[in-house]
């Protein structure tokens, strides 16, 4: 029997009796510098688990200098894929002294027939793992473990169909009767929904007799969800559509209705009232308490192991609506139809998970009228500096008048900024295509966009331009496909974030694709054939799991109290601290960035710049 | 039977060696033949050996070239019904984590010297720490481990004075490990303490060959 340490996947995988038999099959080895472990072809014997020392993997039929192919260090497995495979495809040599675990073949082969997740960690694919780091970071959460993978269909209350012939005062009579908020509405073409304010109104306000009927009254607009979709999704629609239930469909039939009280009474753990308590804020004290705990809910969201663009998705919704409650305190209502507030950067694609800081502009109707314009643009960024959004180090802020303009000011700009091409206008080309409105009148944002698009996707000299600062910052790989591991951590912004997501913006720009998320836009350009799916998908595991790494620094540089000037280094990620597991994940994903950064050079002609 | 402490404390090689003649003529017709026969293989076993209160804890493991094989490894605490007491056995089982527990009689004996067969053996302090289980296996069986030793730490000590001529000898498995950055998990246990003292072998063997 040995002592070995058997808490990282896959021997987390395995159950005590599992572990067990693993601690009393395992053998020692010891090797010396240089001693070839196993050798191209030679038949998998063992698996080898490294207690100390350094493995390289190497393939013999290459040139030295590009041979080398893996590295493994203390708490890597190798040896697995051999004994799947039949042979070595490779040869394993140790770079040091080395000291390893042995499985035999045998045990291994056990292991995998009796416990399938163990198999199948020798199965899969980046995402797949992924899922698994995840789910592994689940169970240490320690609030509800389980909630924010509760299905709707677990929530969800049978709907209270009325026949469309009833009336009012039926209606009234079976809300009570039944202790409900809302009914639904059997119509012949299709189901609508009245709620006691529904009721309310068409009594007192529309002054309505009793007898209506209530095929007159009910609303037909539903917001509807599956039965199979997460709850959280459902408090996402009812987030954005400010309603506080929705239907549940199941092939074109009404199942049942999630009341935003149901959903909140899985929410035990007050952190998730967050966004109640934003659509109830009546003033700006109440908005900045709110919008100060969305840390908090950053956190638990993570700690239950929430997949990265659901809690991306959550968090834009709750940030568009704390910006529009902002807008709505601070800017009088004769000015909201003519104008038009939208946020770009970051924020404007839905990936600014905790407040960094706030790029906003302004965009006007052309005969629009707003003395005391600046005053209010001022008074707005104060408000929302108050809310908790740091002010944008370069100023990009309705604040400042160069971002506030009226429509065809815009469409000059956006002209002169195609046709210049330097680097500050494409800058902020950038800035401008991932402009999201999240208040006043959208559609002045629309036409703005329409001539970006007009101006730009069909300029291939444009295009290249853009395009080229994608590959500006080199990606962390040594020249041997492993991880550098520099002292200070690797900048996870500049190495893969930004790749991916310029790139993308590129693509988008060239295809004409209006959604603004990274994610979506990946969806939408797999759609559309310009990336196949499979790439696509790689793309967004890669990208949500930078952020995710990055994500996770932030938070803890939050709750170590670190300055917000030096969060330069919270970009940075220790490779040397990450488990094994994660910084095989890093080192696949930087692998697919290499790949999407040589498709657009490809695509957009930039070997030679 | 030739006395033990009369030819061992002056000429403690010499006497051994001849002790080891006689017994191998003595059982040249036994069915232990074979133990006396020299090795010609390339595997060792590692031993270690606790004794207290009529207990003693015993851990052999193979050692094949450069592979520990832990998972075959024979370890058990060999309990003298006479003189053990079930809290002697207790502690063993506790302090060096032996969970089989087998009374001292012919067959647990013989079960283990069938395990360690001719292979040569190696340990820390290996004669000092074999005194009480030898004692036990002339009295049940008649004769002493026949096999050829290598005590690791005379070789630790050999490398240490030939690196550093004026370094502290120590006797302690834990810092020999240290002293040469050979990784163990706690060498207090009786199955760690054989890995270990088969790591340092491995270690210091290297060493050699090196130095050859």
């Amino acid at each position: 029997m040995v002592d070995v340490d058997l808490s990282q996947p896959p021997f987390s995988l395995l159950d005590a009796k599992g572990k067990e038999q693993v601690r009393h099959g395992m053998d020692l080895a010891y090797f010396d510098r240089h001693d070839i472990i196993v050798e191209t072809g030679q038949a998998g014997e063992y698996v080898y688990l490294i207690h100390k020392g350094e493995v390289a993997e190497l393939d013999p039929t290459l040139p030295a200098s590009v041979s080398r192919i893996g590295h493994y260090t203390a708490g890597d497995l190798f040896g697995a894929i051999s004994i799947l495979n039949g042979k070595s495809r490779y040869r394993f040599q140790a770079e040091q002294e080395c000291l390893c675990y042995l499985m035999p073949k045998a045990l291994f082969k056990a292991l995998c027939d009796q416990y399938p997740d163990f198999n199948q960690f020798f199965h899969q694919s980046l995402a797949h793992k992924a899922r698994l780091l995840t789910e592994k970071r689940a169970e240490g959460g320690v609030t509800m473990a389980g909630f924010m993978l509760a299905r709707v269909s677990e929530c969800m209350r049978a709907p209270l169909l009325l026949p469309s012939d009833a009336d009012i005062g039926k209606a009234v009579r079976t809300l009570n009767d039944s202790h409900a908020d809302s009914l639904l509405v059997e119509t012949a073409s299709q189901p609508g929904i009245v709620t006691k304010t529904d009721l309310l109104n068409a009594i007192v306000l529309a002054e309505h007799p009793v007898t209506t009927l209530l095929a007159d009254i009910a609303q037909y607009t539903l917001v509807t969800v599956t039965p199979n979709q997460y709850l959280f999704e459902a408090l996402v629609s009812m987030t954005r559509h400010k309603v506080t239930r929705v239907v549940v469909i199941d092939d074109a039939q009404v199942v049942g209705v999630v009341e935003l009280t149901d959903v909140l009474s899985y929410f035990s753990s007050r952190s998730y009232v967050v966004s109640l308590q934003v659509e109830q804020a009546g003033d700006l004290p109440s908005l900045a308490a709110a919008s100060h705990r969305t840390p908090e809910l950053v956190n638990a969201l993570m700690a239950q192991g929430v997949k990265l663009r659901f809690a991306m998705d959550l968090l834009a919704a709750l940030n568009g609506r704390i910006m529009s409650k902002a807008w709505e305190f601070t800017i009088d209502t004769t000015h909201h139809q003519h104008s038009c507030m939208m946020v770009m950067g970051s924020e404007g694609r839905g990936e600014q998970i905790l407040k960094t800081d706030q790029d906003n502009g302004l965009i006007l109707a052309d005969d629009a009228e707003w003395p005391g314009l600046s005053d209010d643009m001022q008074r707005l960024t104060d408000t929302l500096i108050e809310l908790g959004y740091p002010p944008c180090p370069g100023n990009i802020m309705v604040s400042n008048p160069a971002w506030v303009g009226t429509v065809s000011e815009w469409k000059g700009h956006i002209a002169r900024w195609a046709s210049s091409r330097d680097g500050d206008s494409l800058m902020k080309l950038a800035i401008m295509l991932d402009a999201h409105g999240v208040a006043g009148n959208p559609s002045l944002l629309e036409s703005v966009r329409e001539e970006l698009f007009e101006r730009c996707s069909r300029d291939e000299l444009l295009l290249s331009y853009f395009a080229r600062t994608a590959l500006r910052f080199s990606t962390p790989l040594t020249l041997f496909g492993s991880l550098k591991k520099p002292q200070h951590g690797i900048d996870i912004k500049k190495g893969g974030i930004f790749p991916i997501v310029h790139g993308v913006r590129t693509m988008a720009l060239e295809r004409r694709i209006y959604a603004t998320s990274t994610f979506d836009r990946l969806d939408a350009l797999a759609e559309d054939g310009r990336l196949n799916r499979r790439f696509a998908d790689d793309l967004g595991e890669a990208l949500a799991l930078f952020t995710e790494l990055r994500l996770r620094r932030q938070l803890q540089d939050i709750s170590d109290g670190t300055p917000a000037d030096q969060q330069e280094r919270s970009n940075r990620v220790i490779v040397q601290d990450l488990s094994s597991l994660e910084r095989d994940l890093l080192r696949e994903a930087l692998h697919i960035v290499k790949d999407f950064k040589q498709r657009l050079s490809h695509r957009y002609h930039l070997e030679y710049s | 039977m030739i006395s033990r402490h009369a030819l061992d404390a002056p000429l403690g090689w010499l006497g051994s060696m001849l002790r080891r003649g006689s017994e191998r003529r003595r059982y040249a017709a036994s069915p232990y033949a074979w133990l006396f026969q020299p090795y010609l293989g390339n595997e060792l076993v590692a031993l270690s050996c606790f004794a207290h209160h009529g207990v003693i804890s015993v851990a052999a493991v193979t050692l094949r070239q450069h592979q520990i094989l832990t998972s075959g490894a024979w370890v058990a605490a060999l309990s003298n019904t006479a003189s053990g007491s079930a809290a002697a056995e207790r502690r063993h089982q506790l302090l060096y984590s032996v969970d089989t527990t087998l009374p001292l009689n012919i067959e647990s004996l013989r079960s283990l010297i069938e395990f360690i067969g001719n292979r040569p053996i190696l340990g820390w302090q290996l004669e000092q720490r074999l005194a009480p289980l030898e004692q036990q296996l002339r009295r049940h069986l008649g004769f002493g481990l026949p096999n050829a030793r290598v005590d690791v730490t005379k070789l630790h000590q050999r490398y240490l004075r030939r690196l550093h001529p004026q370094a502290e000898q120590q006797a302690e498995l834990a810092c020999a490990l240290r002293c040469w950055q050979v990784p163990s998990a706690a060498p207090q246990r009786a199955l760690e303490d054989a890995t270990a003292s088969a790591l340092l072998y491995l270690h210091l063997r290297r060493d050699a060959d090196q130095v050859v």
